[in-house]
């Protein structure tokens, strides 16, 4: 009887032996997962190009960018603070729609990191790098020499090409 | 005094079965000597980096091809047990403070490879199952092949010198972010890997 029982004694701490049995050291590592987030840039037209009233002087008009008021005005929003490069394509050609007309275009564009149009500085038709404000602001005034002489009465239509990147 | 014997007999072998179903069919060749093992970057310096992400812009994903590589060096013979767990987000500047928040923490769901067959190969690359972003692995160092198993390791000897017998698996780190609408910044997280000799 008491064989038996130490038998079972014997056999009970033999087996939690085994089983306790463990590896002895464990290498650790730690790897850090990165990522940089920006806002899309976005463009809001706030007024269209102004030509309706304007007297041609020489089969041209010329809308200043920085002092007329008929400008164009655009907001370009993005990361605050972000320094951003701008580029746009200054000659452009409009169509007439219903006709052989043309209209030919020679943009000039000032921007800001205000809203103050009077303070503006005119861009480059090369790039030109700025930063938007602490709201993720920029302002943009688009104005330009435009040529009538070909024109015809109707209406014209054509692109005007404006990039902004991140730098 | 008979039925004291059987019962005694009926506890020993209901002891035997219970043991039984706890100690595992094999032997752990690691837990007899002080085996080295590292684990490292196989590019120091570059972390597990997504890049410039727009806000908003969903999900972005990372590929294998393009995976952080963790080399794991040890004793070829020997298995190791890997585990790999990542946070579920990567958090604006590292706050904690921004966890579960939508507008600073980005969604991360990682993903886990290992290549053990001596070389960094993705073609090689067996998929390890993440769940909660967390994986477990158990593998040789060296890949064995299907034929018979190989003669037991080789004993320690004077002179016995555990680099001889080194090789090097791959972990390959990837995944992917979902990228809410959330303010702009420097998101980051941390993967921690432990591996064991097992």
């Amino acid at each position: 009887m008491k064989y038996i029982f130490s038998l079972t004694v014997t056999l009970l701490v033999l087996a939690t032996n085994i089983v306790g049995q463990s590896s002895s050291k464990a290498v650790n590592a730690e790897i850090n997962i990165e990522a940089t987030v920006i806002q899309a840039i976005e463009l809001v037209t706030v007024q269209n190009i102004r030509l309706a009233n304007l007297e041609p002087v020489n089969d041209e008009i010329y809308i200043p960018p920085i002092t007329s008021g008929n400008a164009g005005h655009m907001i370009a929003s993005g990361n605050p603070n972000a320094e951003i490069r701008i580029t746009y394509q200054p000659n452009q050609i409009l169509t007439q729609i219903n006709g052989d007309g043309l209209i030919r275009v020679e943009y000039q564009l000032s921007g800001n990191d205000l809203n103050e149009q009077l303070t503006s500085e005119l861009l480059d038709a090369e790039n030109r790098n700025f930063s938007f404000n602490i709201d993720g602001d920029f302002y943009i005034w688009v104005g330009g020499r435009v040529f009538i002489e070909q024109a015809k009465p109707g209406s014209y239509e054509g692109d005007f090409t404006i990039e902004i990147d991140y730098i | 005094m008979y039925k004291s014997i059987s019962t005694y007999c009926f506890i020993l072998i209901g002891v035997l079965f219970i043991n039984s179903t706890l100690i595992a069919q094999e032997i752990d060749f690691g837990d007899y000597y002080n085996y080295s093992l590292s684990v490292a970057e196989q590019n120091p310096g570059a972390d597990f980096e997504f890049g410039t992400i727009i806000s908003g812009s969903g999900l972005n994903s990372l590929g294998i091809a393009n995976s952080k590589v963790i080399t794991i060096t040890g004793v070829k013979y020997l298995d190791v047990f890997l585990t790999v767990t990542a946070d579920d987000e990567l958090l604006l500047n590292g706050n904690p403070g921004c966890t579960s928040d939508p507008t600073c923490s980005i969604d991360f769901t990682l993903e886990a490879a290992y290549a053990n067959r001596g070389s960094d190969n993705i073609g090689q690359a067996r998929l390890m199952t993440v769940v909660s972003n967390s994986s477990t692995a158990q593998f040789p160092v060296k890949y064995r092949t299907s034929a018979p198993p190989s003669p037991p390791p080789t004993p320690v000897y004077e002179g016995y010198d555990p680099s001889v017998f080194n090789e090097t698996a791959y972990l390959y780190l990837y995944g992917s972010l979902n990228v809410g609408n959330v303010n702009s910044g420097a998101y980051s997280s941390e993967i921690n890997i432990t591996i064991i000799y097992d």
